[in-house]
């Protein structure tokens, strides 16, 4: 795993309602796949040290989100929450080396209680207090398994620690995968490194929008599609979102039924292969009859696929999409 | 497969779940597929792949409807394959206890009985040739 890098290293604040949608997801840690964020004021326990392992996690990041300045109250003799950020900017060296590579966070009594952050007082600098972390930081409030799957089409495993989901890394988020994640309260997230057989690799980070009216096709496609290593970055239930959002994640591949309310997925082709000359665009459909196949292609689809979907089915056709010399020459 | 039989009359009785699915064209009718809450849960769990489903919440609804659209759409490519051209409608699940479904026009019901594991699912096919239905003449 190469040299032990320290837990409890701070970087830049990546609050959940900042994330900008279109962007690859924690950004200032580009080339740190495998890496994770921790909210500050997080308990870390023996469990969480043991799942970062498993998943060859090396770096760890400490951010503070902004709903953290409505749990502190700030008094006469501890600063605010700005001095706390402006304390951290300026320190951040000095709280670097607060954190020596020996340390190992020990377990502490996890309490399922809600308890504040305890801002530091301008007397004791924070790097005194991290050094007393395991003591400071606090569990959040626990999300139900169920709800947070629901909200993520992109983490195929969900823990519920902390309030926390895993996604893969390097995921691409859309807006409204944001605020799904707002709206269910969670704060943090841990970034989870996709275990991909090396036969998908051509596959690996290439960006997909999904357009289905069907809820369950929509969430079924996506986690097919993630399990190849892509990253799915929206899922859609109309031709004029598909239109609108394509546009703005210029998606490495479009997968869209053809039959949508509205405008439908041969019209949305049609409208998109001229703009968007590098994304591929898959036609799906229940009805498997020739004229529909026919239709398809002839509105631009580089391939036809029936449902229901099949892995087996899926994985050559989106290999043939994607060949792994074209690959090779355009990686990123 | 239980042994397939026409329903006496209406109104009958559903189970907890039912996925409604309207067919149209050369047929008028709908597809009523019932069956209890568990079964519904557990088909959905497997088509989510999810080690459980503990509720029909949206994703596992989308699921069961999911399953009667394919389910009749398989049905009416058979269907057309005779000459019956027919389409169908976006299913509907409704939940509940002891509801009654009733037909204006006395379509006539065949009933497929199943059973997956301890629960009993059953398939309710009503169907009227369009043309029939337009003259108010019943068979």
């Amino acid at each position: 795993m190469g040299e032990k890098k320290q837990i409890g290293e701070l970087g830049r604040k990546l609050p959940v309602d900042k994330l900008i949608a279109g962007d690859k997801l924690f950004d200032e840690v580009r080339g740190n796949t495998g890496g994770q964020l921790f909210m500050a004021g997080e308990v870390i326990s023996e469990n969480d040290i043991k799942t970062m392992k498993n998943f060859g996690v090396e770096n760890a990041w400490v951010y503070f989100s902004d709903d953290m300045k409505t749990r502190l109250e700030p008094s006469e003799s501890s600063p605010t929450f700005q001095t706390i950020f402006d304390d951290i900017e300026k320190d951040i060296d000095s709280l670097r080396g607060a954190v020596s590579p020996q340390s190992k966070l020990e377990p502490p009594a996890v309490s399922t209680s809600k308890t504040t952050f305890e801002a530091p007082t301008p007397a004791t600098p924070f790097q005194q207090q991290s050094q007393k972390k395991t003591k400071q930081f606090v569990r959040s409030a626990k999300m139900k398994i169920d709800k947070v799957v629901a909200g993520m089409a992109l983490a195929e495993e969900v823990r519920s620690i902390s309030g926390a989901i895993i996604i893969a890394a390097d995921t691409i988020l859309s807006q409204d995968q944001i605020d799904r994640l707002v709206e269910l309260g969670i704060t943090s997230v841990f970034i989870e490194t996709c275990d991909i057989p090396k036969e998908l690799d051509p596959l690996r980070k290439k960006t997909v929008i999904v357009v289905d009216d069907s809820l369950f096709f929509r969430h079924m496609f996506a986690k097919m599609l993630y399990r190849m290593g892509m990253l799915v970055c929206g899922e859609l239930k109309s031709g004029e979102e598909a239109i609108n959002s394509a546009l703005i994640y210029k998606p490495d591949l479009l997968v869209v039924d053809i039959h949508l309310p509205g405008i439908d997925g041969r019209d949305v082709i049609k409208k998109l292969r001229p703009r968007l000359p590098n994304t591929k665009f898959l036609a799906v459909s229940s009805h498997k009859d020739r004229d529909t196949i026919i239709e398809s292609l002839k509105s631009g689809a580089h391939d036809f696929i029936a449902k229901p979907i099949q892995w087996d089915t899926l994985k050559p056709r989106l290999l043939k999409l994607f060949p792994a010399d074209q690959a090779a020459s355009s990686q990123r | 497969m239980g042994k397939v039989f026409l329903r006496d009359g209406y109104p009958y009785t559903t189970d907890e779940v039912a996925i409604f699915v309207g067919i149209t064209g050369f047929l008028s009718g709908q597809l009523v597929i019932s069956l209890p809450m568990a079964c519904a849960c557990s088909i959905a769990a497997l088509m989510l792949m999810e080690e459980k489903v503990y509720e029909l919440d949206e994703y596992a609804q989308s699921a069961i409807a999911e399953m009667g659209n394919m389910i009749t759409a398989n049905a009416t490519i058979g269907l057309s394959e005779i000459g019956c051209i027919c389409n169908i409608t976006p299913p509907s699940v409704i939940t509940g206890s002891k509801m009654e479904i009733s037909s204006p026009q006395k379509i006539r019901t065949v009933v497929i009985p199943l059973t997956l594991g301890d629960s009993k699912i059953e398939v309710n096919i009503s169907l009227i040739e369009t043309a029939e239905l337009a003259t108010g003449s019943n068979r």
